[in-house]
């Protein structure tokens, strides 16, 4: 137990600090000066001995090591500098724009989970039945569909033809409906088929039959121990979803003009917004892994022979 | 005596085009004696033993025919009724007892599980009477072991567990599928003494094995399965002594040379 | 096997989709009755008749022929980007999976490295530093999608390694380049063909969604993703303009998705079993 924790944190720390590398590299992949485009922010011609100026106080000429460090030593301060394009510190204008897309990731992995649990295993223990079939087709639907058409189709549906939600419409939950509905759908529908294929996995092992021949009712064993050992690995995909979500809310928060993250990391790649991309990509980035923590500690109350069982992947 | 479980005709085919698996088997376990299904693997006779609790899938296998327990039909009966029967009057002992549990559940909860599905019974007293259940089987660290998961057991002490489990409720029939073939040797002896115990208390034993040393210890009657039919059937004087079919001889040599250089 | 996929109806659909659309894609200036290209300023927003078999759009194009273009870009880039990541993918995969060891680990490290970064968030990052060209999205596309795959394909080849034959050919003295290719690629390349088609069909509605959002392709061309976005402003009044790319982009898709899982329905185990 205490073992696979050490490994976990191990693992979790060489992850954190290759995240830090790679954003640390992508955002200095770019071909445009930093220094010449700082320079030429605050002065109209700046001199070439200005620039070097700026780039000697900017650090830039350090190796790229030093430079990772003092990069790494301002990101922990909180420091992700200022964007170019609303000339406000990065992290103030993330921080604005953060919490309207996790409220409606939210309320998507809301969707998400009431749906796919239930029509997963009914789908299951039906198998080949008309529900079954007719989820089948829905979901592969699912999967298959453009989510920005999606959205227009629900906004020319519900907004245009029968006008149950107001075509734009701030600041409420019930204008977050129909948004949520559209980053759940493809989600829901690929867990639908994958929770499908382990609940019928599972309902072929050993135990379900013991269980049977205990006399345990098949309502207790389908939603109970079926249930508990089909999750795993779902819950390890619905928290890497969760940080997809945030990255593809882009998608959806421009069909439905929302001010989100995603539309503010769009428009940042338009205009070649710089630090503001890169503060986005390392925010989005640690959400993820810290997602994928809370989803093997789930995991480890869900099935603690994970724990026992799963050999060290690396030390 | 009476008649506990009378089986007649029954069939079983596989889906969809109901291959058969099963042909036209019929035989009756009466109280408080002992019966072996024996054959080789593949003849039906663990389908045979599932079908009488229902535990083959039915979209997967046709089963017709009739088992009677007491005077109550079980192939047509319906799910509740079914699975109270399960685990309170006739009880199971399985072929593989490391995979027979949940493994994400402590033992504890799935005993107390199987007890609260056939009693009006407090959790708290259910947790005490499984204690007590596995005591009488006297394994050591009956509280610890309720506390543990499956998988930190071993096949031994999971099969006493299982044993403890079926005797919970006082059943009149055990079933036990091969439950011999996974063990080692010692595991085996005990799972035997056990089995023959619950003969001298008056249960009746359905015995599903393809070892006739299993047969000879415990069986008052056999019968000889082969390809999903019964190709001979009789006590277990009449088989040993004098077995009539080439396949049963062979069976017999078969097991008598295994048994021969286990004890060796 | 084969039987059984031909006998497989949702199989038979999915592959008729895909043949459907990539004929399209292939005949395309044989189909299309005008040039895609063609503004007609007098001719805008026309409905469905004669000369344009699904009128014009915004600015008097034929969207039918812009439609049947489309094809040519949406599978254009998906197939063989999906080949390279494919390749890539079956590449370090096998090899990860073969050679084992102090290798695969750090294989193992890389690919949580990649993965912690969602595909689209390296895409639009890359895109940011380097411009908006179409070969830059690609590039950007294969490199933050190739461990998806290879990780994939090493649980795959992995579990294929595991078998005992595998190891009676290298006591039979087979080299580990012909124990791959001979036995480890072949026996999983069902599994690969799913990932395959199903990744085509997610690459299809990743491309896509880009150049909804306007990054790739330049203004005017008739990919679907792009019509869609430039006819969204006139979404109310001609709402046929955005639904028709979508529909477009939803077959091909499902094509794809309808064959690939499929596919997966007829050789994962668990639907086979009992």
């Amino acid at each position: 137990m205490f073992r696979y924790i050490r490994k976990r944190l191990t693992n979790l720390i060489v992850v954190l600090f290759g995240v830090t590398v790679l954003s640390f590299l992508l955002s200095n992949i770019s071909p445009v000066d930093p220094a010449e485009a700082y320079a030429r922010r605050i002065l109209k011609s700046p001199a070439p001995q200005k620039i070097e100026e700026i780039r000697l106080k900017m650090g830039l000429d350090l190796p790229l090591y030093q430079q990772y460090i003092n990069w790494i030593g301002r990101c922990l301060r909180g420091d992700l500098g200022s964007s170019l394009l609303t000339k406000n510190p990065v992290n103030y204008d993330i921080a604005q724009k953060l919490p309207a897309t996790m409220q409606l990731v939210a309320i998507a992995l809301f969707w998400i989970l009431i749906s796919f649990i239930p029509i997963g295993i009914i789908s299951a223990v039906r198998k080949n039945s008309l529900f079954d079939h007719l989820i089948k087709g829905v979901a592969i639907l699912g999967i298959s569909i453009p989510s920005f058409w999606l959205g227009f189709l629900f906004l020319f549906i519900f907004a245009v033809t029968f006008p149950v939600f107001k075509v734009i419409d701030y600041g409420n939950i019930k204008s977050l409906i129909l948004p949520s509905l559209v980053l759940a759908i493809p989600t829901a529908s690929s867990f639908v088929r994958l929770f499908r294929a382990t609940v019928l996995s599972n309902l072929n092992k050993d135990y379900v039959v013991y269980a049977k021949a205990r006399g345990i009712s098949s309502n207790r064993i389908v939603w109970g121990h079926v249930l508990k050992n089909s999750l795993p690995p779902i819950v390890t995909l619905f928290f890497q979803h969760l940080g997809y979500m945030l990255a593809g809310s882009a998608v959806v928060e421009s069909v439905f003009s929302l001010k989100g993250i995603g539309l503010h990391l769009l428009n940042a790649v338009t205009a070649r917004d710089l630090p503001t991309i890169n503060g986005c990509v390392l925010v989005i980035a640690i959400i993820f892994v810290l997602c994928s923590i809370l989803a093997d500690v789930i995991n480890m109350v869900l099935n603690p022979r994970i724990t026992d069982k799963e050999e060290g992947l690396y030390e | 005596m009476t008649e506990l479980l009378k089986v007649s005709k029954l069939c079983i085919g596989l889906k969809p085009q109901t291959f058969p698996i099963v042909k036209n088997v019929s035989f009756a376990l009466r109280e408080g004696t002992s019966l072996a299904v024996v054959g080789e693997s593949g003849s039906g006779k663990t389908i045979t033993c599932k079908s009488i609790m229902q535990l083959l899938n039915p979209k997967t296998f046709q089963v017709s025919g009739s088992i009677r327990y007491r005077k109550t039909e079980l192939l047509t009966m319906d799910e509740k009724g079914i699975r109270a029967l399960c685990g309170s009057k006739i009880a199971m002992i399985v072929q593989n007892p490391m995979t027979a549990f949940d493994p994400t559940v402590k033992i504890g909860a799935q005993i107390v599980e199987t007890l609260m599905a056939h009693q009006r019974i407090s959790k708290r007293d259910a947790y005490a009477s499984g204690i007590l259940a596995l005591q009488k089987m006297n394994l050591p660290r009956c509280e610890q072991l309720m506390d543990s998961y499956p998988y930190t057991l071993s096949g031994g002490m999971l099969q006493r567990i299982i044993i403890a489990l079926s005797l919970i409720h006082e059943p009149d029939i055990i079933i036990a599928d091969e439950a011999t073939t996974s063990l080692d040797v010692k595991n085996q002896n005990m799972v035997l003494d056990e089995l023959e115990k619950m003969k001298r208390n008056g249960i009746a034993l359905l015995l599903v094995t393809h070892d006739f040393g299993v047969a000879a210890k415990l069986a008052d009657n056999v019968i000889v399965m082969r390809e999903g039919k019964i190709i001979e059937r009789g006590t277990v004087y009449d088989i040993f002594e004098s077995p009539r079919e080439a396949y049963t001889k062979e069976l017999l040599k078969a097991s008598i040379l295994k048994r021969g250089n286990c004890i060796d | 096997m084969n039987k059984a996929l031909l006998k497989n109806k949702q199989i038979l659909i999915g592959l008729a989709l895909i043949l459907f659309v990539s004929t399209i894609a292939v005949f395309a200036p044989l189909i299309a009755p005008n040039d895609p290209n063609k503004i007609d300023a007098l001719n805008k927003f026309l409905s469905a008749k004669g000369e344009y078999p699904l009128g014009t759009d915004q600015l008097g194009r034929c969207v039918f022929s812009r439609l049947i273009f489309g094809a040519r870009y949406s599978l254009g880039i998906a197939v063989p980007t999906l080949l390279a990541l494919g390749t890539m993918g079956l590449a370090f995969g096998t090899a990860a999976a073969y050679i084992g060891g102090r290798l695969e680990r750090v294989f193992l490290i890389v690919c949580d490295i990649f993965m912690a970064f969602p595909p689209l968030i390296i895409v639009l990052s890359l895109v940011g530093a380097l411009g908006q060209g179409l070969e830059i999205i690609l590039a950007a596309v294969i490199f933050s999608m190739w461990v998806w795959y290879a990780k994939v394909i090493r649980t795959y080849a992995g579990i294929e390694r595991a078998k005992d034959y595998i190891l009676a050919s290298k006591i039979a003295g087979c080299s580990g380049l012909r124990i791959v290719s001979r036995h480890i690629i072949p026996n999983i390349l069902p599994q690969c063909i799913v990932i395959v088609s199903t990744g085509i069909a997610a690459l299809i509605l990743m491309v896509s969604s880009f150049s909804f959002l306007g990054l790739g392709f330049e203004a005017g061309t008739p990919e679907w993703g792009a019509m869609l976005n430039q006819a969204r402003s006139s979404f109310y009044s001609h709402p046929r303009l955005v639904i028709y790319p979508g529909l477009c982009i939803l077959l091909t898709s499902a094509g794809f998705n309808l064959f690939g899982e499929a596919l997966r329905d007829v050789i994962s185990p668990e639907e086979a079993s009992e």
